[in-house]
C-alpha cells in the first residue's frame, strides 16, 4: 500500500509537470526550461507553511489526484476554446495570427502564466510529500529533466518531424 | 476550360446601377492613402517617396513588373513591415505604423500570394480563426461556433471547400490552400479586402468562384485591392488602376487609359 501511494503521488506530481510543459510546448510551441524555478518555489512555500501549521498525510493521495484531474481539465478547457485555436495557430504562424486580429503577446503571456502555476502546484505537492527540500533539486538540470518528460511522454509532434528552424528556445 | 474561355464568359456586374457605390465614389473618399512612403531593404529602395490613394468602394488594380514594390506596399499598409518614412491613412486617420493585429479593428482583410493557412487546424477552424473572439478572456469562454455558422456555410460553398471542411489544412492541395486563404478573408466582415494575386495557380472552376466573390464585394460597395499579373483580367475587373515601377507610381486612372499609356506598356512589356 505504501508503495502504491508513493507511486501515485510521484506519478501525479510528474503528470502535472507534464501537463504544464505540454501546454507550453505542445499547444503554443515554447520550450520552457524555467519550470524548475516555479516547481521549487511551490515546494519551498508549502514546506515552510507546513512547518508552521502542520499537515495530515492521510488525505494526501486523494487530494493530489483531484488536483491533477483539475489541472488536466484546465488544459482540456484551454485547448477546446477559441483561445486554444488561437494558440495552435500562433504556434504555427504567429505573423498570420496577428493579421487576423490577435495580440499574440497576450496569449503567450497567459499560457506561460498558467503553465508556471501548474508547475508550482506540482512542486508544492512534492514539497508536502518529501518534507525536506533544498535548492539542489531545482536547478537548470531539473528544468532540462522536466523537458525530457514531454519528450518521453510525448507532445503534439515528435522531435524529428519538425524542422530545427521551428525550435524556439524561450526563456522569459 | 482554359483561362481564356473563363474570361470570355465573364462579364463584371454592371455596378453603375448601384446607387450606394456611386454616392461614395462621387464624394471622392479614399479608403487607404499613403504619403511619401519610403522603404529600403539595404541599398535597394523598394518604395521611393510613394504617394497614392485607393478610392473607397472601388475595385482597384495594382500592377507592375515583379520587384516594383506591390507586395511591399501591401505589407506596409497592413503592418507587416515598418516604413522608413511616410504616413499611411486608413479611413482618413493617419499613422506612421499600424500594428498588424489592429487590422481587424480597421476592418482590413488580406490574402497572401502562396495561400497562407494554419496546417494543423481543420479547414473550418482556419475560417473560424478569422472571426472568433480576439481577446484572451472572451476567447476562453467561447466554445460555440453557432453565431458564425451561417457565414461559415456560405463561405464553404462559395469556395468549394465544403467536402474538405473537417480535413487538416496541411493535407489540402496548393490550389485549395489558396482558396482557403481567400475564404478566410471573405469570412471577415471587412471594409477593405486586399487580394494578392488571387487568380494565379488555381483551376478555372475556382477562378469563377473568386470572380463571383469579387463581384459580390463590388455590389456590397466594399473597397477591393487586387494585385494581379494578368492584364486582360485586371482590365475587366478593376474600376481604377495603379501601375507601380521601381517603387514609384508610373500611372494611375481608369484602366483603359492607363493601359494605353506608352510608358506603362514599355514597363509591362506589353
Amino acid at each position: 500500500m505504501a508503495y502504491l501511494s508513493n507511486f501515485g503521488i510521484v506519478f501525479c506530481v510528474y503528470a502535472m509537470l507534464w501537463l504544464a510543459l505540454n501546454l507550453a510546448k505542445g499547444v503554443s510551441g515554447f520550450v520552457l526550461l524555467t519550470h524548475a524555478l516555479f516547481y521549487g518555489a511551490g515546494a519551498y512555500a508549502t514546506v515552510i507553511l507546513t512547518r508552521k501549521y502542520g499537515f495530515s498525510l492521510s488525505l494526501f493521495l486523494p487530494l493530489c489526484l483531484t488536483v491533477t484531474i483539475i489541472c488536466y481539465a484546465a488544459a482540456v478547457w484551454l485547448g477546446r476554446s477559441s483561445f486554444g485555436r488561437t494558440l495552435k495557430a500562433l504556434e504555427e504562424d504567429e505573423k498570420l495570427t496577428m493579421f487576423l486580429g490577435y495580440q499574440t503577446l497576450q496569449y503567450k503571456s497567459f499560457v506561460f502564466a498558467v503553465s508556471a502555476l501548474m508547475a508550482g502546484i506540482a512542486g508544492s505537492f512534492l514539497g508536502l510529500y518529501i518534507v525536506f527540500v533544498n535548492h539542489a533539486s531545482f536547478q537548470l538540470a531539473a528544468g532540462i529533466f522536466f523537458f525530457a518528460l514531454i519528450v518521453a511522454w510525448g507532445f503534439r509532434s515528435a522531435f524529428g518531424k519538425k524542422g530545427s528552424k521551428k525550435w524556439r528556445l524561450k526563456m522569459f | 476550360m482554359a483561362l481564356k474561355d473563363v474570361l470570355k464568359k465573364y462579364k463584371p456586374l454592371d455596378t453603375g446601377l448601384s446607387k450606394e457605390r456611386m454616392d461614395v465614389f462621387q464624394q471622392g473618399l479614399d479608403a487607404i492613402s499613403v504619403k511619401h512612403l519610403t522603404k529600403a531593404f539595404g541599398d535597394m529602395k523598394a518604395l521611393d517617396d510613394l504617394s497614392i490613394s485607393f478610392p473607397k468602394s472601388l475595385v482597384t488594380g495594382l500592377i507592375g513588373p515583379s520587384g516594383a514594390g506591390k507586395s511591399t506596399l501591401i505589407n506596409l499598409i497592413t503592418g507587416a513591415l515598418k516604413p522608413d518614412d511616410g504616413l499611411i491613412a486608413l479611413n482618413g486617420q493617419a499613422y506612421s505604423f499600424i500594428e498588424p493585429y489592429r487590422m481587424r479593428e480597421f476592418k482590413v482583410a488580406r490574402t497572401f500570394q502562396n495561400g497562407r493557412v494554419i496546417g494543423r487546424l481543420s479547414v473550418e477552424d482556419n475560417l473560424l480563426l478569422a472571426v472568433a473572439k480576439n481577446n484572451v478572456w472572451q476567447g476562453l469562454k467561447e466554445f460555440e461556433t453557432e453565431p458564425y455558422k451561417k457565414k461559415l456555410e456560405g463561405i464553404l460553398i462559395k469556395t468549394g471547400l465544403k467536402e474538405y471542411r473537417r480535413k487538416k489544412a496541411a493535407e489540402l492541395s496548393v490550389e485549395l490552400k489558396k482558396m482557403l486563404d481567400i475564404g478566410r478573408a471573405l469570412m471577415q466582415d471587412a471594409d477593405i479586402y486586399i487580394f494578392d494575386e488571387p487568380f494565379t495557380g488555381i483551376s478555372s472552376k475556382m477562378l469563377e468562384d473568386v470572380l463571383s466573390a469579387v463581384d459580390i464585394l463590388r455590389v456590397e460597395a466594399k473597397t477591393v485591392i487586387l494585385i494581379e499579373h494578368n492584364m486582360s483580367l485586371i482590365e475587366k475587373l478593376s474600376d481604377y488602376l495603379i501601375v507601380l515601377d521601381h517603387g514609384k507610381v508610373l500611372a494611375d486612372g481608369a484602366p483603359k487609359d492607363v493601359l494605353k499609356n506608352k510608358r506603362v506598356r514599355d514597363a509591362l512589356k506589353m
